[in-house]
């Protein structure tokens, strides 16, 4: 009985699935400007105000930010048609690798490893490159685990 | 004792034909929303959830069988009774729910329920894999086992009152009628119950009747001037169905091991969820007097948005 109820429910799993994605509706989150990823952040982390420059990745699929007025590095990364965001501190970034345009953070995150974000232009990726820097693990700094350019 | 049927098992195929109707119905009319890896994570866990039931409800069968030795009274199977049961079994039910907000070891298991960002059917269905595990049914399930209720009268009404909750997670139902709307669990309230708004947080832990809320002092409707944002104060970055189940115990792990004396330890583990020893997290209660801070604030003539503002 409890053979055939699972099989029947995950054939009615993959079917409901399939509808949801012939059936459409739902868009990729996107964040069109600076102030939508503050948005994003302000309400992803209550009480996290961005503070200028906001980094917004080329396709709006992500975006860094500074606290205005606190030590933490605001990140967002858009998650089909939601984001999740994250207050980083020192210590939460193990990895930072940027390869031209592209950042990607390596996190002590179990739920949000990694963080690839697509600058439009070099120096933006190395100048965030350098901000996370400060949230590398200082013991993962030790072993190799900062910029690599 | 007289036969009774599973519940659960009975409306599964009602659930998946209203899962079906309300995707359609939201497409149609932008009032639910789905997106496709979300609502597999959520099935996935429901069928994990049915599967575990069987594999690990056993250990909980067994404590009920035990315990039923030492019931105050003899109730028996009447009609009278069923629907006593019903009810009480609503009241152990808030109050096993607002633990389970609470305390960061049954929170582990729950913040499965409220790991996703939407808000629909399939999120009804999105529940934890390892409940047994967390001996809440020990301290919770036990009281009307050992007041006289029988056993299986107990699975059974529990088991009605997850089923009438499947309903009312849709963005779908608006508000309804007052009278419903003043005794029920209804959309509404559950809505603001999956809300992440420091206004929302840990309000309305009801399961059938909201009743318990408003007697205990966690009601809050919902508000037209402040849509509900769902999910968890640290949303998951992830699909991953495993990473859903175990990612709240990986962190009290995780935590614990970083633990330096003895109170870090059990605030890590029996706190509420968010706890740190010096505050620096976001918990519940931090996140409502930081809003209410802000809301002073914003009364006395400050006005904060959102913008970014300038590097000090
Ligand atoms: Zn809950
Ligand atoms: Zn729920």
């Amino acid at each position: 009985m409890i053979i055939l109820v699972v099989g029947a429910s995950a054939l009615a799993i993959g079917l409901l699935v399939i509808l949801n994605i012939l059936i459409g509706g739902w868009t990729p989150a996107r964040l069109r400007n600076e102030d939508e990823a503050a948005a994003a952040l302000a309400d992803g982390v209550f009480g996290f105000r961005a503070a200028a420059p906001v980094a917004l990745a080329a396709d709006g699929r992500g975006a860094l930010a500074r606290e205005a007025g606190g030590e933490r590095l605001g990140l967002v990364v858009c998650l089909g048609d939601r984001a999740a965001v994250r207050a980083l501190r020192p210590g939460d970034v193990r990895s930072i690798e940027r390869d031209g345009v592209r950042l990607t953070l390596r996190l002590n995150d179990y739920t949000l490893p990694a963080a690839a974000l697509r600058f439009s232009d070099a120096e933006t990726a190395q100048h965030w490159a350098a901000e996370a820097e400060a949230y590398a693990g200082a013991a993962d700094a030790a072993k190799g685990g900062a910029v690599h350019a | 004792m007289p036969e009774l049927p599973d519940p659960i098992l009975i409306a599964i195929p009602g659930f998946i034909m209203l899962i079906v109707a309300e995707m359609i119905y939201g497409r149609m009319t932008g009032r639910a929303r789905f997106e496709p890896r979300d609502t597999a994570a959520s099935l996935v866990m429901g069928l994990g959830n049915t599967i575990s039931g069987v594999v690990l409800g056993g250990v909980a069968a067994a404590w009920f069988v035990f315990i039923e030795q030492f019931a105050v009274f003899d109730i028996g199977w009447a009609l009278w009774a069923f629907a006593l049961c019903f009810v009480l079994d609503d009241f152990v039910y808030y109050w096993a729910h607002r633990f389970a907000h609470t305390v960061r070891w049954w929170w582990a298991d729950h913040v499965i329920h409220h790991s996703s960002q939407h808000y629909n059917l399939s999120t009804a269905l999105r529940q934890p894999w390892l409940s047994p595990l967390t001996l809440k049914f020990i301290f919770f399930g036990s009281w009307l086992v050992v007041i006289g209720f029988p056993p299986a009268m107990v699975a059974f009404v529990g088991a009605l009152n997850l089923v009438y909750q499947f309903w009312i997670h849709t963005e779908a139902v608006p508000k309804m009628w007052g009278p419903i709307e003043a005794v029920m669990n209804t959309p509404s309230h559950h809505r603001v119950h999956h809300a992440t708004n420091p206004r929302y947080l840990d309000r309305n832990y009801a399961g059938v009747f909201i009743i318990w809320d408003r007697m205990f002092g966690t009601f809050e409707p919902e508000r037209e001037d402040e849509p509900c944002r769902y999910g968890i104060v640290r949303n998951l970055g992830t699909y991953n169905p495993i990473k859903i189940c175990l990612h709240e115990w990986v962190g009290i792990i995780k935590d614990v091991r970083s633990a330096r004396s003895l109170r870090e330890v059990i605030g890590y583990w029996l706190g509420p969820p968010g706890w740190s020893p010096d505050g620096s997290r976001d918990s519940s209660k931090i996140l409502k007097e930081r809003w209410r801070r802000q809301r002073e604030a914003e009364a006395g003539g400050g006005d904060e948005a959102d913008r970014p503002v300038a590097a000090e």
